[in-house]
């Protein structure tokens, strides 16, 4: 693979935290802030649920993970991996959680800009518990690790090699 | 003959809302307003610090994510008694107000636009010479060129020709509704490009004050988390606050030249819809940016308004009113909760209890009320209520904008359009103005303050013995927003949100007086069932975002958009 130097990759998590495992993307991206050194080329969001808000950040990346809950007919804890492309292709059903409605319109909305990111990939993991609460199940909880293992091989395949911290600690700012 | 159409879900961002018509010789005759998911937030805070409620709280919707924010620390605030900072005023403030005009430019262009601009018309049949004069004829905006018209439509015919209609797939292109000339159609479009630009410029403000979009995190009990020291670069800055002086500079000529000019264009080119979509006169908003520690003295009037006339006007003056606190009450009589009742939201409760949609009850949303009447929030309610109180800036845009409609339709216009479907795009715009005015003065405010050697941002909080109540306000882009905490022995006892869509979206109340969706649909125009491109209009101009009103999915909830005919 080409790797050019100029790439900005984005790591988007996406969920509701209040709908236990729903914000599965959210903690996943959390755990990232905390556990790694995190480089000036690589852009971390938790997008919460915020839709059509979440286009400046989409915009501005080229290769883009989105970490998230799927909507999938398959045992809970399980991983899905896809592109956007596949999505379109009609392989899985478009809407994969309550919040994600607005997602693939924004990617056609960005792409008619000539903005939109020239890859898209999402790891996903089908949920347990979609009730109301903070906190998710242990059994989906147990997959963060798992869903982190693969990105950092995702973006070791795009020239990122993340480094550890020597201590976990929580930015102030996590402004893009 | 009589029929109904059902739409499910109507919204175009998240939450879901299902609208159910009677149409009798293409009108709408009655009207249901159906929250169809559950909300229980009150559930996920009992027993917390209320200190971290409003981190909690901001997680009910990734759209409205600030205002939720803000509600709950001035609750809290309230109910101690706690003093904030006036910096911490002035930067909340200008994180209200970027956040406010943020959401306005997405709710215009890219979530009610395509209810009245058709984009295939704009695409195939009009030319982009003609519509780039047109534009500059109508407003000095600088990117109104004939080749970035023609470049626009470039990109839609390409759509169009492709049969992936991508974002404007649910436009209902052709539609005998659609008005609106060729040409006219494509200035909206190329508008339409554009909006998503400023949008994230205004949204930035929001993002260097609150560290972070969506979900801010500056805020704290007692004022905001952002250190002022002018010589350390993690702090805020004078560079820093220049830069957000430069992106309000930016977006100030896109609101006026380009937002505001097209609502009145458009509100000119469809003057039926001034008149459609009205509900009766009885208007609440509440005061917002607050100027002084105590929250006593605010920059934009609010108040309550009966019978659409403006002498009733009562004003809401300070965040301690009681006048707000007493009369505010919610019913479930109709809704899917537990008992009959009415209640204040200090004693509210949110026990679900699900019946299918036909009977008595037959919502997820409260229905609340102010002084035993439901009341009508939103835009409208706010520019009337700034309008009755003689706010110079608010006066100003008001005539700008009466005056735009007049010179393109040649009709006299008065301020008695602005409750109906058109009107609230209208108000909104107007209000956006307002809004715009207010974040520089907040931004000078700041800046001064600074410059007299005041660093301070934030108080110290104690939470006494025993139980102390709360109400916090908050006029949001979608209109009045209140929290409400009971506080015992320094944990949550009871919250409840009462929030914008509630009051707009809910069912029958108590005394089974319809909800404000419900009775504006009501007298509404419907040329073709199938297709009831007008009741989109009207719901959508009340910006609903059901994600707070209501919250979690429910089981049956559909995928996509569906009307069905019975």
């Amino acid at each position: 693979m080409v790797i050019m130097k100029s790439n900005k990759i984005g790591v988007l998590g996406i969920g509701n935290l209040l709908m236990h495992d729903d914000g599965f993307g959210v903690q996943c991206v959390e755990q990232l802030i905390i556990k790694y050194i995190l480089p000036e080329n690589l852009n971390v969001l938790d997008g919460g649920t915020a839709g059509i808000m979440l286009a400046p950040f989409i915009e501005e990346t080229n290769i883009l993970y989105i970490l998230d809950s799927v909507d999938l007919q398959d045992k809970p804890g399980t991983i899905h991996r896809f592109t956007d492309h596949d999505v379109k292709s009609g392989d899985i059903q478009t809407r994969m959680s309550p919040h994600q409605v607005g997602l693939l319109e924004i990617l056609e909305l960005s792409k008619l800009r000539g903005k939109a990111p020239e890859r898209v990939e999402m790891i996903t993991v089908v949920p347990e518990d979609l009730s109301l609460g903070i906190g998710l199940s242990p059994r989906i909880e147990a997959k963060v690790d798992e869903v982190l293992d693969i990105l950092l091989d995702c973006l070791e395949g795009v020239g990122i090699v993340l480094q550890k911290k020597e201590r976990e600690t929580y930015p102030c700012s996590t402004e893009h | 003959m009589s029929k109904k159409i059902v739409i499910d879900p109507i919204t175009r961002i998240e939450g879901h809302l299902r609208i159910e018509c009677e149409v009798e010789d293409g009108h709408v005759t009655g009207a249901r307003s159906i929250g169809t998911m559950w909300r229980g937030i009150e559930t996920v805070l009992k027993g917390r610090d209320p200190r971290e409620a409003w981190l909690i709280a901001q997680r009910i919707c990734g759209v409205c994510t600030t205002v939720h924010a803000m509600a709950s620390v001035r609750a809290v605030e309230n109910a101690l008694d706690l003093e904030v900072p006036v910096n911490a005023q002035y930067i909340r403030n200008m994180i209200v107000g970027a956040h406010c005009l943020a959401d306005n430019i997405i709710h215009f262009y890219i979530l009610s636009a395509v209810d009245w601009v058709d984009i295939a018309s704009a695409a195939l049949k009009a030319d982009p010479k003609k519509a780039s004069a047109l534009a500059r004829q109508l407003s000095p905006w600088k990117h109104n060129s004939s080749q970035e018209f023609k470049q626009t439509q470039d990109k839609l015919k390409k759509l169009i020709d492709s049969g992936q209609l991508g974002p404007f797939s649910s436009g209902y292109w052709g539609h005998p509704a659609m008005q609106l000339d060729p040409d006219v159609n494509l200035v909206a479009a190329v508008h339409y490009f554009q909006a998503l630009e400023y949008q994230r410029k205004i949204n930035k403000v929001v993002t260097i004050l609150g560290s972070k979009t969506p979900h801010i995190q500056n805020l704290a009990v007692g004022g905001v988390a952002n250190p002022i020291n002018l010589d350390s670069p993690a702090t805020l800055t004078m560079e820093r606050l220049f830069y957000i002086k430069t992106l309000m500079d930016e977006v100030h000529d896109f609101i006026q030249q380009v937002y505001m000019t097209d609502v009145a264009t458009i509100a000119a080119l469809y003057p039926e819809w001034c008149s459609y979509g009205k509900g009766d006169g009885t208007f609440l908003s509440v005061p917002e940016m607050p100027l002084d520690e105590k929250g006593t003295s605010f920059t934009m009037p609010g108040g309550y308004i009966t019978e659409g006339d403006l002498s009733t006007f009562r004003p809401i003056k300070t965040s301690h009113d009681t006048f707000f606190e007493d009369n505010v009450k919610e019913s479930v009589k109709h809704s899917f909760y537990k008992g009959d009742w009415t209640r204040h939201p200090y004693v509210s409760e949110t026990e679900p209890e699900y019946h299918d949609q036909t009977g008595d009850k037959y919502s997820w949303v409260k229905a609340p009320s102010f002084k035993n009447e439901p009341a009508q929030v939103g835009p409208v309610a706010s520019v009337l209520a700034m309008n009755a109180a003689h706010y110079q800036p608010a006066i100003k845009h008001t005539e700008w904008m009466l005056e735009k409609i007049q010179s393109v339709n040649t009709t006299k216009q008065t301020m008695d359009i602005l409750p109906s479907t058109m009107g609230r795009h209208i108000s909104r715009s107007i209000r956006a103005a307002v809004i715009q005015d207010a974040m520089f003065e907040q931004w000078d405010a700041l800046v001064n303050n600074i410059g007299k050697g005041d660093f301070a941002t934030c108080n110290e909080v104690h939470f006494p013995k025993g139980e102390q109540r709360g109400v916090g306000l908050h006029e949001a882009p979608r209109g009045t927003l209140s929290h409400w905490i009971v506080i015992e022995n320094g944990k949550i006892r009871n919250y409840q949100a009462v929030v914008p869509s509630t009051w707009l979206a809910g069912p029958l109340g108590g005394n089974d007086e319809p909800g404000y969706y419900e009775r504006c649909l009501v007298g509404n125009p419907l040329a073709d069932p199938e297709k009831p491109l007008e009741v989109l209009r009207t719901v959508h101009s009340f910006d609903p975002c059901m994600a707070c009103a209501v919250h979690m999915l429910n089981p049956e909830g559909k995928e996509f958009s569906k009307v069905k005919v019975m």
